[in-house]
């Protein structure tokens, strides 16, 4: 029996042994680099497409310890590109289902489950315990989240976005190179994300792999990092290009400031100026006071989702219902949409009827 | 005037439908170029213009024989 287990426990070291060795083998990695990816740790933000890509790379690479950031389930339009789900996890967490087939793929790794979305609420907590920060989102506005927080907890982070074929790769607050907004300063007023523009499992697969390439080579220090760089590839054709952009000096931004700036934008009805804004009244049709411009557009908020084409995504919307919870669900509904220029009006039906008479 | 041949990427290319063209502009520099793109396509200033591989940040001198290409924000994932 003795015999037996010691060896079981031959077998075991020797299968560690073996796991790592063809990356072991690189003249760039050997046993130091090896020490490097097991004590380093990444944050994975978004459990999609490229989430999926990445993952299991990392994991396979025997990265210390790996947190997942995802509050949303599987959903059976996710499988022709999410490979690490299957028909059985729909209506499952994805970060559940993830953790638990990449825990089943490398047990050696840590793997963090966090099945919640990132907000101004968690992000900074979360960030400080990680090495390094994976975007693997599809919203604009996210981003510039992911970016300030990165910014504050002082870790770099890994980008990735696709337009259809294309793709645009970049490292972020990599040794105090540039941001996100140094390389887009203002979000754009609207951008199709895969669910509007469409997207091929490759092409989303291919973005993921070049992250995780970029993580890798942050942890054992080598090769150049994508700092300062865009790469854009387009899959289509297999061209690629690198942009480079520079660092835009920036005072630096207070905890404070980052709450109010990811915070839900409130403004009161005296401070819209722009010509190019419509009021969006998110309330039930009989629901009183009736508020009618040429600029009100009534849509309830429960048949947003649905009624998105009726709201033009290039001027700035100001929302408002009758108490202001319904226009914050409104907006964040918005902004899940990539709408990128709303805010929540302050004053509420009732006080806004006053306001228009005078 | 001078004549400079532009490359689009992403929802630039979209809504210019085509990734390349030849355009004339008044100023040899790139605000020229931003204010054609807003005429002519309704792209908005939040465009990013590549001077050979350089994304620039302000209006910059170009040259015909200049590489230019317009980049924009991508949200897929």
């Amino acid at each position: 029996m003795k015999l037996q287990f010691y060896h079981n426990s031959q077998e075991v070291n020797m299968q560690k042994e073996n796991r790592y060795i063809r990356q072991q083998a690189l003249p760039q990695v050997g046993n130091k680099g090896q020490i490097k990816i097991r004590a380093a740790s990444v944050l994975v933000i978004g459990c999609g497409g490229l989430g999926c890509a990445v993952l299991p790379y990392l994991v396979a690479a025997g990265i210390g310890k790996i947190g997942i950031v995802d509050g949303d389930i599987v959903s059976e339009s996710n499988l022709h590109r999410q490979t690490l789900f299957s028909e059985n996890d729909i209506g499952s967490l994805k970060v559940s289902v993830a953790a638990d087939k990449l825990t089943a793929q490398n047990s050696e790794v840590i793997i963090q489950q966090i099945p919640k979305y990132l907000d101004v609420t968690n992000a900074i907590s979360l960030f400080e315990n990680y090495d390094i920060i994976v975007d693997a989102t599809d919203r604009i506005p996210i981003r510039y989240l992911i970016n300030d927080a990165c910014v504050i907890a002082d870790k770099p982070f890994v980008h990735a976005a696709l337009f259809r074929f294309q793709i645009q790769v970049s490292v972020f607050n990599y040794q105090n190179g540039p941001t996100y907004r140094c390389l887009y300063p203002k979000p754009a007023s609207s951008s199709q994300s895969c669910d509007s523009a469409g997207v091929l499992g490759t092409s989303v697969a291919l973005g993921g792999a070049l992250q995780a390439n970029e993580v890798m080579k942050m942890i054992l220090g080598i090769g150049t990092v994508l700092s300062g760089k865009v790469l854009l590839n387009d899959t289509l054709n297999n061209s690629s290009s690198q942009f480079t952009f520079r660092k835009r000096v920036e005072k630096p931004k207070s905890r404070t400031h980052f709450t109010n700036q990811h915070t839900i934008n409130k403004v009161s009805f005296t401070e819209v100026e722009s010509k190019e804004s419509i009021f969006l009244d998110v309330r039930f049709p009989k629901e009183k006071p009736e508020i009618i411009s040429d600029k009100t557009i009534g849509i309830p908020l429960s048949q947003l989702n649905s009624s998105l084409s009726k709201i033009p995504s290039d001027k700035e919307i100001y929302i408002f219902c009758q108490t202001g919870k319904r226009s914050e669900e409104a907006y964040k509904i918005l902004q899940n949409q990539n709408y990128n220029t709303m805010y929540c009006l302050i004053e509420n039906a009732a006080e806004l009827k006053t306001l228009l008479k005078s | 005037m001078i004549r400079i041949t532009v490359k689009y990427y992403g929802e630039v290319a979209e809504k210019a439908q085509k990734e390349e063209e030849i355009i004339n502009i008044e100023e040899s520099n790139t605000q020229a170029i931003l204010d054609y793109l807003k005429q002519t396509y309704g792209l908005a200033q939040e465009v990013k213009v590549a001077v050979n591989l350089e994304l620039v940040t302000s209006a910059t001198t170009i040259e015909s024989t200049d590489e230019i290409a317009i980049l924009s924000q991508f949200a897929g994932g």
